[in-house]
């Protein structure tokens, strides 16, 4: 391998699932993510000991999911904003579980039906739980279709490591776009062994059983506690972020995704004015890379974080910062994408 | 070079081979020397970077675009013009069609067949070897035989477009090239055109081809280029 092919972005991701050893995947199409449902049936039906449903609702997809992660294997579901709020039933059943998955959204406008165009309105709902109940998914934020590659299988491993359902949060951009990707060799990681849990038949062994509640609300609660545990275990090692040129900015910028992307062209743009400006991209967004964000806080004081929302990212950067810097927005919504040219604009303003 | 020969020109390939920029591209070429040219956004299976992103520029131009309008525009449905058949058979009118990915982009032309098969039309296969799905000469062959199948026309030649988008170098166009040009043989079809981004055209010149070279500007853009 190492050979360089042209994807567009949610090809990319179905081949990076693929390559990460994922065998079952079960969705519905909804645009602007249709590809990667396309892709894995394509791939997929011609596999040995692998499976593709075109499941007949969102509801179905993640629950057939629920069903194939019992048995120890890689699953993946796939959809866009209102398949994904359709799925919160399931993925709270299976961050409940402490199982792990594989779910991509690739946002669009919102919200309700929305439009088809990109939008990162969907970043309250990946982070903060999403359905009911007390839980995290593990989010990544990628930014280019490499990372979608690169990111799609880390979150596989992830997802093993920590018995947890990880996010893919990308946008239609992303999805839709074309770049060369390379599928490099990756190095062998060492993940749990899932023989202790998964539902194989009991033959020869005690019967086991999977459940996602418990009725004596001690042991819930015990539960609650143990996930709890395993998040402030995920937010004190797998934070990722990428920093640019945040020493001695005139301002910092925090971005992720399609934006944080538009946003380096804002940068160089902003040179050629004498402007420096600094961008902090969370590459993941649980765990938030919050302690970078604070000792940028303490050194430059002023912050403006651009989103295609109208404000959601931001609750946690101003967590972040604490009060000790100015935290000023700007955003786009409904599937429009700001341009580099009103970015600088609004820079402008605080300066 | 000449490589306008047919009132009717079919672009088809797999899924993200190129057509539209193509289709763009060639339509543009094609004004400079026909009075009323008109390209045709057939794409039911694309809801971004689609012909009608370019619709202002090729307006300028004087060339006709046929796509949903208004907010329909931004839809993602498989929506055809009345207006496409009376193109089609208006002799005066040199016709783009730009049409979707893959066998399922191509099924909109079996609704035109019995208007099209009769006239001064050719249908031309995109293919960029650096694509999944047609990265080797069985694959190709299956694209352009699953295309075949559900167009119900028959391709009559292959436009080569080998690139890798941004990441595209000389050994890259050269080497997508030389597989292209095999699939062609066993195809029993002839190049009409090679693509080449206009940012090589001082360094990769026609004489390194026996084809003819066809220098493409980019009109789908990304929001931070």
């Amino acid at each position: 391998m190492g050979e360089k092919i042209l994807m567009k972005g949610n090809e990319a991701i179905g081949e990076a699932a693929i390559r990460a050893g994922c065998r079952f995947y079960f969705g519905y199409p909804i645009t602007p993510q249709s590809e990667i449902t396309a892709y894995m049936a394509k791939r997929l039906l011609k596999m040995k000991d692998a499976a593709f449903v075109q499941a007949e609702s969102e509801i179905a997809a993640i629950n057939m999911v629920y069903g194939a992660i019992a048995t120890g294997v890689r699953a993946m579901t796939s959809s866009s904003g209102p398949g994904i709020s359709l799925k919160q039933e399931g993925i709270s059943y299976i961050a409940c579980s402490e199982l792990p998955c594989v779910i991509v959204n690739i946002q669009r406008g919102g919200p309700g039906l929305g439009s088809i165009q990109p939008a990162q309105g969907d970043y309250f709902q990946a982070t903060k739980g999403g359905g009911h109940g007390d839980y995290h998914l593990i989010v990544f934020a990628p930014s280019s279709v490499q990372e979608l590659v690169d990111l799609t299988m880390d979150a596989f491993d992830l997802a093993d490591k920590y018995r947890n359902p990880a996010m893919i949060l990308g946008d239609g951009l992303l999805g839709q776009m074309m770049e060369a990707v390379e599928f490099k060799e990756r190095p062998k990681v060492n993940l749990p062994d899932k023989s202790g849990w998964t539902l194989t038949g009991c033959k020869g062994r005690k019967h086991r059983y999977i459940v996602p509640f418990d009725l004596d609300p001690r042991v819930l609660e015990k539960l609650n506690k143990v996930l709890d545990e395993k998040y402030k275990r995920i937010k004190e090692k797998e934070v990722r972020y990428e920093a640019v040129n945040i020493e001695n900015a005139d301002l910092v910028i925090v971005a992720y995704g399609t934006v944080a992307r538009i946003v380096k062209t804002v940068i160089n743009n902003a040179k050629k004015e004498g402007i420096n400006i600094g961008l902090i991209r969370p590459i993941t967004l649980f765990p938030f890379p919050e302690k970078i964000i604070a000792e940028t806080a303490s050194k430059i004081n002023k912050f403006l974080v651009v989103e295609m929302s109208l404000g959601q990212m931001i609750e946690d950067v101003k967590l972040a910062v604490s009060g000790k810097a100015e935290v000023n927005f700007y955003g786009r919504t409904g599937g429009v994408i700001p341009s580099p040219v009103e970015i600088l604009e609004e820079v402008k303003k605080y300066l | 070079m000449n490589i306008l020969s047919k009132r009717i020109k079919i672009f088809v390939g797999s899924f993200g081979s190129g057509k539209t920029e193509i289709a763009i591209n060639y339509s543009i070429y094609c004004r400079k020397s026909h009075a009323q040219v008109a390209i045709v956004d057939l794409d039911i299976v694309n809801p971004y970077f689609r012909t009608r992103e370019a619709k202002k520029a090729l307006n300028l131009k004087g060339i006709k675009v046929i796509s949903p309008e208004g907010k329909l525009a931004y839809a993602d449905l498989p929506l055809i013009s009345p207006e496409i058949k009376g193109l089609i058979q208006d002799s005066d009118y040199h016709l783009i069609l730009d049409v979707g990915g893959d066998d399922i982009g191509t099924v909109v032309l079996g609704n035109f067949k019995s208007f099209i098969e009769d006239l001064n039309y050719e249908m031309l296969m995109v293919v960029n070897s650096y694509r999944p799905f047609t990265q080797d000469v069985h694959q190709i062959q299956q694209m352009a035989q699953e295309i075949e199948n559900s167009s119900r026309l028959k391709i009559s030649g292959i436009v080569s477009n080998p690139n890798l988008s941004r990441q595209t170098d000389e050994k890259v166009i050269r080497q997508g090239h030389i597989l292209i040009k095999q699939v062609a043989q066993k195809l029993n079809l002839p190049i009409k055109f090679i693509c080449i981004d206009e940012r090589f055209s001082q360094k990769i010149k026609q004489e390194n081809f026996e084809e003819p070279v066809f220098y493409i500007k980019r009109f789908m853009s990304l929001p931070w280029n």
